[in-house]
């Protein structure tokens, strides 16, 4: 995870270099202010090369060569001279999520596999900001997510062991509001498919272990906030990383799932008989849920 | 709210929130043997409490089982009498226990169809018998089973008559000498009584037995002492109802008797002279005879045979190698010694080699014995047939057990291995060599007999040509159950295998080895055990 949180990192600096939105002056407006008629305009439109003028010769601009010739050299460059950092908000566009989703499961068919009602499933997911106009965006996204529940000893024994597996893969759309400098609130709706592995070991049986996969779309729909670090937090002296901000988000919501039928069966040779398994019935996959998340923005 | 109240009721909603596993996912199931009803084969569930039928009429399997909750704990279950589509399940209910919710013990009768009806009562009985036409069941504690807590009366019956609509359960204390039920005997047909029909039911006690009018279960019931004071015990053994008699008889055979009773049951008040008793308000009396069979005789079985018109008794007494024949009406006893002693009676109409006239006869026979012995029962003690022409034939190994294949035909299975069929008309036997078949399953509907399977074949014997076969499953074989078909299609034949998910193959009884009209189901105990199907 770590090699992964650097390799984001690397590429947030480089979209910071380049994003279209950030007031980031890189280059040092000396040289191209070296024109001395239109220089004090310039300096007054735009405010990145106003440090420029305090390094530029005051004869050059003086009324009095009006009276001789004089010769005028470019300024040179003077490299140590840095802008202050740029100030106001910040419109950062990608935003990465690391997400710890708990849902639970209170229907009584998930306790076949597991002995709790709660179902921890960690994930990722990748959203961009297609529309920001402040303090809204709107993010679709791109999320996968993963986990397995287990239990043993069922019915005294008679089943040795169960597990479910799912992987998770969906899409979404947030709206969100930024409120305070540190804090936004947002609205998601997403949906997806499940799918699901399940295996059930009869503690008695010449079939060995049964297993039955299936598919599951869902829809989630919630809401939450994110306390985020304020604009800049990151920004290095050349107003680098000025749009990342990182955070902790926490969302609330319902996932509304399709049940999915299990009839385990064995995999391999079921002999000369034909063999139906019977089914041991759906399991429930609708729950409400707490998303938290840690998110990087830039 | 203080902060310290904020902050446990935040913990009590977390931890609710987190929930636990049902507890019906613990319950482990307790199967009671299968049973066929209809085309069903039903799996007991003692531990969950229910009853899963699946339909095997088919030829494909059936996708799921009708799961049918029943009473806990049930302990005994047995087709109805008279009604190929129904079961009873006696069940012990649930006592209360600390985090278990109580519930009275119950008897069920349990439909094909999968619609149920229970009847409550507050004894927790362990035994059942039926009536012959399954109409009653009697409901009594087993005297073996000393080993409960539960303060019970042994005394206490229930009895429950299946026919009536809203009927609830008839309890009652029998009145005895410090002794408790046994086993009880029905009529097999209703008593005529002062022009009335009855059910009757003869509960034998250790040492007495008790009559008890079904039909009108509040008067009080007849004990009849059989062990005099004093005397060594005499316990009834043996009950036959002779309702066709006038007036009806019951006959009764007692271990630790040379003896045999007879008693007659007669209208209130017309008895005159015989040893009588009476009781409550019964407008019947019981006259009490009985008749010696011989020093020794020690009778074993007991028969009924008509004899021009007249019923007579036949006693088997291995204690001294005779059989009698007893004249209840007349007293008269006639004994006859035997070629070899034989303990049990097989009574038939048919001819003989000698004799082509097809009439009343009898096979005598001993489990454990290598002879068999032929008697004509026609006339018997008359001068036609002054000894019942008694004739004996020797087997080649001892058997276990006689079965009946039909009219003519009778199965001695053997002791060790193989079996011996025999035809009465004829006097003849066949020898078939093979595995132990004591326990084989005969099943007459498709003429075929099962042999109890060891290992994954299933073994049978066409009984139309006694051509032996088998046939190689997939996995071992745990139970074998004939599935008796009500329906037009096929008869089944049906085994499990041992899974503690439920495993089970269907044959075509009539066609066992061929494989393409088998199926297996597995996984029925638990088949939509997420929904909680079962409750």
């Amino acid at each position: 995870m770590s090699a992964f949180i650097l390799t984001m990192a690397a590429v947030a600096t480089q979209i910071a270099a380049t994003s279209p939105g950030t007031a980031t002056p890189t280059t040092p407006p000396a040289a191209t202010a070296a024109p001395a008629a239109t220089a004090a305009p310039a300096a007054a439109a735009t405010p990145a090369p106003a440090p420029a003028a305090t390094t530029t010769p005051v004869a050059t601009t003086a009324p009095i060569a009006t009276t001789a010739p004089v010769a005028v050299a470019p300024a040179p460059p003077v490299a140590d001279a840095a802008p202050p950092p740029p100030s106001g908000p910040v419109e950062s566009r990608f935003d990465v999520r690391l997400d710890l989703d708990t849902v639970w499961y209170t229907k009584q068919s998930f306790d076949f596999f597991a002995s709790h009602d709660a179902s921890v499933v960690p994930g990722i997911s990748v959203g961009y900001a297609v529309f920001h106009a402040a303090p809204i965006s709107l993010v679709p996204e791109l999320g996968f997510s993963a986990n397995s529940e287990d239990a043993s000893g069922l019915f005294g024994g008679a089943l040795s062991h169960t597990s479910i597996a799912s992987k998770n893969v969906y899409a979404g759309l947030s709206a969100r509001w930024d409120l305070l400098s540190i804090l936004d609130v947002a609205a998601r709706i997403s949906g997806g498919a499940s799918f699901v592995h399940a295996e059930v070991e009869p503690n008695i049986s010449s079939a060995g272990t049964l297993k039955d996969d299936g598919t599951s779309p869902f829809m989630t729909l919630g809401g939450g906030f994110t306390v985020h670090t304020p604009a800049g937090t990151f920004q290095n002296r050349t107003g680098g990383f000025r749009s990342v901000l990182t955070g902790l988000a926490v969302e609330g919501g319902y996932v509304l799932a399709g049940s999915v039928d299990l009839t385990p069966s064995p995999s391999g040779d079921q002999g000369r008989i034909k063999t139906t398994y019977q089914s041991i019935g759906h399991l429930d996959r609708s729950g409400p849920y707490i998303k938290t998340s840690l998110t990087v923005r830039f | 709210m203080n902060r310290t109240t904020f902050v446990g009721s935040l913990l009590a909603l977390l931890v609710a929130g987190c929930g636990s596993r049902s507890p019906r996912f613990d319950v482990s199931p307790k199967l009671l043997d299968p049973v066929a009803v209809d085309d069903h084969v039903v799996f007991v569930d003692t531990g969950r409490a229910e009853a899963r039928l699946l339909d095997v009429s088919g030829s494909k399997a059936p996708s799921a089982p009708v799961v049918v909750p029943i009473v806990p704990d049930a302990t005994d279950v047995e087709p109805r009498n008279g009604h190929a589509d129904q079961l009873l399940l006696l069940c012990a209910g649930q006592r209360d226990v600390e985090g278990v919710v109580p519930e009275d013990p119950g008897l069920v009768l349990l439909g094909a169809d999968g619609k149920s009806t229970t009847w409550r009562y507050d004894s927790a009985f362990d035994r059942m018998v039926q009536s012959e036409d399954g109409r009653f069941a009697f409901l009594f504690f087993d005297p073996t089973n000393v080993t409960s807590d539960i303060l019970k009366n042994p005394n206490e019956v229930a009895v429950i008559d299946l026919d009536a609509k809203n009927g609830k359960p008839a309890l009652k204390t029998l009145r005895s000498l410090g002794q408790s039920p046994q086993a009880v005997a029905f009529s097999d047909k209703p008593v005529s009584i002062a022009g009335s029909e009855r059910s009757l039911a003869v509960v034998l006690l250790n040492k007495d037995f008790a009559v008890v009018d079904l039909s009108h279960l509040e008067r009080s019931e007849y004990t009849v002492e059989l062990t005099k004071p004093g005397a060594s015990t005499v316990s009834a053994a043996q009950v036959l109802f002779s309702t066709e008699e006038t007036p009806p008889k019951i006959y009764i055979r007692a271990a630790g008797s040379d003896d045999v009773f007879v008693v007659s049951i007669e209208p209130q008040g017309s008895v005159s002279g015989a040893d009588t008793t009476a009781a409550g308000d019964n407008d019947f009396a019981l006259s009490f005879n009985q008749f010696g069979t011989g020093t020794g005789a020690a009778p074993s079985d007991l028969a009924l045979f008509d004899d021009g018109g007249k019923t007579r008794l036949l006693v088997a007494g291995p204690g001294n190698g005779t059989a009698i024949v007893v004249d209840a009406d007349t007293g008269d006893t006639t004994s006859v010694t035997l070629p070899a002693p034989a303990s049990q009676i097989h009574l038939y109409t048919g001819p003989k080699p000698s004799d082509a006239t097809p009439a009343q006869r009898a096979l005598l026979y001993t489990p454990g014995g290598q002879s068999v012995v032929f008697l004509d029962l026609a006339g018997f003690g008359t001068e036609s047939n002054r000894a019942g022409n008694p004739e004996l034939l020797t087997l080649s190994a001892p058997y276990a057990k006689l079965q009946v294949l039909d009219d003519d035909t009778v199965m001695l299975l053997n002791q060790s291995n193989g079996l011996s069929l025999l035809k009465l008309g004829d006097r003849s036997l066949s020898p078939i060599t093979g595995p132990n078949l004591v326990n084989a399953v005969p099943d007459l509907t498709v003429g075929k007999l099962w042999l109890s399977p060891v290992g994954d074949r299933l073994g049978y014997l066409d009984l139309s040509n006694f051509h032996p076969n088998e046939v190689r499953l997939d996995a071992p074989i745990e139970h074998l159950v004939p599935v008796p078909s009500q329906s037009k299609s096929n008869p089944k034949i049906l085994v499990t295998h041992p899974s503690s998910i439920g495993s089970l193959t269907v044959l075509d009884a009539n066609d066992p080895a061929n494989l393409a009209h088998a199926y297996t189901v597995d996984d029925y105990l638990f088949q939509g055990t997420l929904q909680g199907a079962s409750r």
